[in-house]
């Protein structure tokens, strides 16, 4: 073997093991084929073209879904504007060609006319057998005849005239289309459009001119905006750049048909994007990969335009939205004030309506307040009327600075002057000196009475008359519970004392007249009762001098005479104390009053009285029961009782005549004492009104009898009720309090 | 004449009771005291001269009612009332019903001894009186029907001929039985035997 074969023959090894190595350390991608797929895409112009970017990027998404296997991408830029002399084409495939000798490319993706018209010339010599997918050519540059079955693709249609259509719904009244750009191609299939309008070609013309045209466009003109890729003066653009510059000097509204000069100066137009073109070149491309041919990858792929428009351009030339043809895409709505401020506005709105709400609380609150006060002022105002005709004098005390506020009737009532601040030394000093202290001391009891207490006290007027005044306080503490102040109301009493005075005076004459009167009735028992006595010392007496007339006599016996006659004189006196006592006009004296003795002592003075009647007694009285009260008074009332016992049987014969008189504790604190007669009993519709003053069915009395004895036991706090009304039973029953100290 | 008869005091006050008794006895009576009428009816029935203090008020039996059961016992003691009580309608009723006397609470010693002292001589006298009522009723008692006719014919003032045609019998016999009716009775003269049949409440019969 030759040495430059060895060397071949080295180099192919080293090259095949490097490979293998390399496809080996490829892992799990290259599982199913030996070497990742390899895609070039071939572009008709240079790199930056927006078209061209939106195209590489929808067919590398539609690969990286599409196929599991990564895919190796070249891209190929033939810049056929800036390069469109047949040499540079052939340097171009010169280039490819030795490039990619090695790496020979499982499929071509062809964009543009110029790039697919290229490998069509140079088919047989470069990438002869490669599946070509052409994408973004119009049907217009899609070559005559393709040299294999290996190139496919979907045409491009471009749509001028929708758009051209478009244009001019939206626009209903123009007169003429000025044509930029675009090619004479598109100019046939304009006048073929058999539209009413006068078409303006702007074309050769260079740029600064094209737009001068613009500006002076007629009314009622649309713009159709082609490609520009160089004006006349040989300035090469890229199409998008060349309308940015034109556009905001036009004058009428410009319409274009591809998507990428869409937010750059043209209104809309009827499109397809290049994202749809990429995708489906490169969904064809993957089946392709995946073994299908060609001719049966491409078909089922198809794409049709959609109206697509900015808003801007819409609003720049008021064209309103209602004119939009059914499923037009409306791209590049600037976000309304509220969208671009949505969380500004919803703060701004929230504390306004917060404030909102406040003032209105803050209102409300004011018209409550407000009419609060009027209610306040009103019941101030009835207070103090009330208070002056009641003559009663509000007041308060500032337990703090131990200083009164008065009213003026208060002033008046305790005789200060209108404008004098009086403290507690000042009021102390009008106050009754008996009285001062009482009133100190429930002054500094204060913090014990929660409450309302009343007190009443007597004032030395400047002139020295003295007045009763009746003073009802409460005590108001703040909100730990410390005494603050003390309000109260003072009333002026000393009328009403007086009456209350002049009313005990006539209770107690009434009670006396009463006893007068009782013992009057018994006045011929009494003295009968006297009677017995008297009788006995005269005869007694009489028989002594008889003893002593005689020659003997036995000493004894004259004594024993003259003690009979001094005891009979006791009982005699005590008779006459007993009604002395009975008859006294004595005001009331409280007393321990043993309850068994003033009921002996009441019977005594009844005893004949009950002899007269023929009434058989029962007497039971506990011993040791003791009451604090008037002795007189209880005896009264006893004696009231039992001579209605007495009269109640006057109707019953002698035998059936019975009075009970019982006597003791009745529970713990009160002691009872009870008077029965066995008598027809009272009639049960008069029960209701017994102890009524001037209340009497008997034809003769006042009626009054009764309802002293229930004046007399209610003054000593107890009570008096009829306690059994049956025929042959009928009860009276009083009770007091228990004295209990022993 | 004191030493015979007792007084009998009837009163609930004891110390009008001892009083009482004194006074009677310092008088000379004798004197017995009771606290009420049923200690009095108590006692054996009293035959003698005495009488009775009453006081009229009492509890249980009343002095007048008292008065009336003696009454019915035919006890003949003269009853005395003593009260306190000035009460007309009692002190009428007492005296209709025969009480002796009334006398009021307190009493002169005078006026309630003159009251005793005449209480028991009527007493007595009547009580003499009942005695020889007695006696004559038993007297009579021992005539024969006939004696008696004749009695009472000759009472009458008839003369012995016109009694003697009025019974049918001789005037003979009409004499025999005059003197033996005169005889038993132990009367001596016609004007004694009209006394005594007058106390004997015998009435004449006269003749046609």
């Amino acid at each position: 073997m030759s040495t430059p074969c060895l060397r071949r023959l080295n180099r192919l090894l080293i090259a095949s093991l490097v490979l293998w190595v390399a496809t080996a350390g490829a892992g799990e991608a290259a599982s199913s084929s030996l070497r990742q797929p390899r895609v070039l895409v071939l572009y008709s112009n240079q790199r930056l073209l927006p078209a061209g970017i939106a195209v590489d990027e929808a067919i590398r998404a539609t690969f990286e879904t599409g196929l599991e296997v990564p895919v190796e991408f070249y891209a190929e830029f033939l810049d056929v504007d800036r390069f469109p002399s047949v040499t540079q084409q052939e340097r171009m495939r010169e280039f490819l060609s030795e490039k990619y000798q090695e790496r020979t490319p499982d499929v071509i993706i062809a964009g543009g006319g110029s790039a697919l018209n290229f490998l069509v010339r140079h088919r047989a010599n470069l990438f002869s057998r490669v599946p070509v997918v052409h994408c973004g050519v119009s049907r217009r540059s899609l070559p005559g005849s393709m040299p294999d079955d290996l190139i496919v693709g979907i045409p491009h249609a471009v749509d001028l005239a929708a758009t051209l259509e478009i244009a001019l719904r939206l626009q209903p009244d123009t007169r003429h289309v000025a044509v930029v750009g675009g090619g004479d191609a598109g100019g046939s299939v304009l006048t073929a459009s058999g539209k009413a309008v006068e078409f303006l070609w702007l074309t050769n013309q260079v740029i600064g001119e094209l737009r001068d045209a613009l500006s002076r466009l007629p009314d009622h003109t649309v713009v159709l905006y082609g490609s520009l890729f160089h004006d006349s003066a040989g300035n090469a653009f890229t199409p998008r750049t060349a309308l940015e510059q034109i556009a905001p000097a036009s004058r009428a509204p410009i319409y274009g048909h591809y998507d990428t000069y869409l937010g750059h100066g043209i209104v809309g137009g009827s499109m397809i994007t290049y994202q749809i073109v990429g995708g489906s070149a490169a969904q064809t491309a993957i089946r392709i990969l995946q073994g299908e041919r060609p001719q049966d990858a491409v078909r089922g792929v198809s794409h049709t335009p959609t109206p697509m428009f900015d808003w801007r351009e819409l609003r720049r030339w008021s064209i309103s939205e209602s004119r939009l043809p059914p499923g037009a895409q409306v791209l590049f709505r600037e976000p309304t004030l509220w969208e671009r401020h949505k969380w500004l506005i919803l703060g701004i709105l929230l504390v306004t309506s917060a404030e909102t709400v406040l003032i209105i609380l803050l209102v409300i609150s004011r018209i409550r307040r407000r009419r609060i006060e009027h209610l306040l002022r009103q019941s101030e105002y009835r207070l103090r009327l009330a208070a002056e005709a009641a003559g009663a004098g509000l007041w308060g005390l500032d337990l703090a600075t131990n200083v009164f506020w008065l009213t003026d009737q208060t002033r008046k009532l305790f005789g200060f002057s209108e404008t004098e601040t009086i403290t507690v030394e000042r009021f102390l000093a009008v106050v009754h000196p008996e009285d001062r202290g009482l009133l100190q001391q429930r002054l500094s009891e204060l913090n014990e009475s929660r409450g309302c207490s009343s007190v009443t006290f007597r004032i030395v007027g400047p002139d020295g008359t003295i007045r009763w005044i009746a003073s009802r306080r409460s005590l108001q503490c703040d909100a730990s519970g410390r005494p603050q102040a003390l309000t109260g109301v003072s009333t002026d009493i000393t009328e009403q004392q007086r009456n209350a005075d002049e009313i005990q005076r006539l209770q107690t004459e009434a009670w006396h007249a009463d006893r007068v009167v009782r013992t009057g009735a018994i006045t011929s028992s009494l003295a009968h009762e006297l009677n017995q006595p008297l009788a006995a010392m005269l005869s007694a007496a009489q028989a002594g001098l008889r003893f002593m007339a005689a020659e003997t006599h036995d000493p004894q016996e004259i004594r024993d005479i003259l003690q009979n006659i001094v005891q009979d004189t006791k009982r005699a006196g005590a008779v006459v104390s007993g009604l002395r006592a009975m008859v006294r006009r004595q005001a009331s004296q409280r007393e321990r009053v043993n309850v068994a003795e003033v009921v002996q002592a009441t019977l005594d003075l009844l005893h004949s009285e009950l002899l007269t009647h023929r009434v058989r007694l029962d007497v039971q009285c506990q011993p040791n029961c003791c009451v604090q009260a008037d002795k007189t008074q209880i005896q009264q009332v006893i004696l009231n009782l039992t001579m209605n016992a007495i009269e109640a049987m006057q109707r019953l014969p002698h035998e059936a005549r019975r009075i009970e008189i019982a006597a003791g504790r009745d529970g713990a604190e009160t002691v009872r004492l009870s008077v029965a007669d066995s008598g027809f009993g009272i009639p049960p519709e008069e029960t209701p009104r017994l102890f009524e003053a001037f209340w009497t069915t008997k034809a003769q009395g006042l009626g009054i009898g009764l309802a002293i004895c229930r004046s007399i036991i209610e003054s000593h706090r107890g009570r008096i009720w009829l306690a059994s009304n049956e025929p042959g039973r009928t009860t009276f029953s009083f009770s007091l309090p228990l004295d209990s100290h022993a | 004449m004191k030493e015979d008869a007792t007084i009998f005091v009837v009163d609930d006050d004891a110390s009008l009771r001892r009083s009482l008794l004194w006074l009677l006895r310092s008088a000379g009576w004798r004197a017995e005291a009771f606290a009420s009428a049923a200690d009095f009816l108590a006692r054996p029935s009293f035959a003698g001269i005495g009488c009775l203090i009453l006081d009229v008020r009492m509890p249980g039996i009343e002095g007048p009612q008292l008065r009336d059961r003696l009454a019915a016992r035919d006890a003949s003691l003269p009853v005395i009332f003593l009260t306190g009580h000035g009460d007309v309608a009692t002190g009428v009723d007492a005296m209709k019903k025969g009480a002796v006397d009334f006398l009021l609470k307190p009493c002169d010693d005078e006026v309630l001894l003159q009251a005793v002292e005449s209480a028991v001589e009527r007493h007595r006298a009547a009580q003499a009186q009942a005695l020889e009522l007695h006696d004559i009723r038993r007297r009579l008692a021992c005539l024969s029907p006939r004696e008696q006719e004749v009695m009472q014919c000759v009472i009458a003032g008839s003369l012995n001929k016109q009694i003697a045609e009025a019974l049918g019998i001789a005037e003979k016999t009409i004499k025999i039985h005059r003197g033996r009716l005169m005889q038993k009775l132990a009367v001596n003269s016609v004007a004694e035997l009209v006394q005594l049949c007058l106390a004997a409440g015998i009435s004449p019969r006269r003749l046609p």
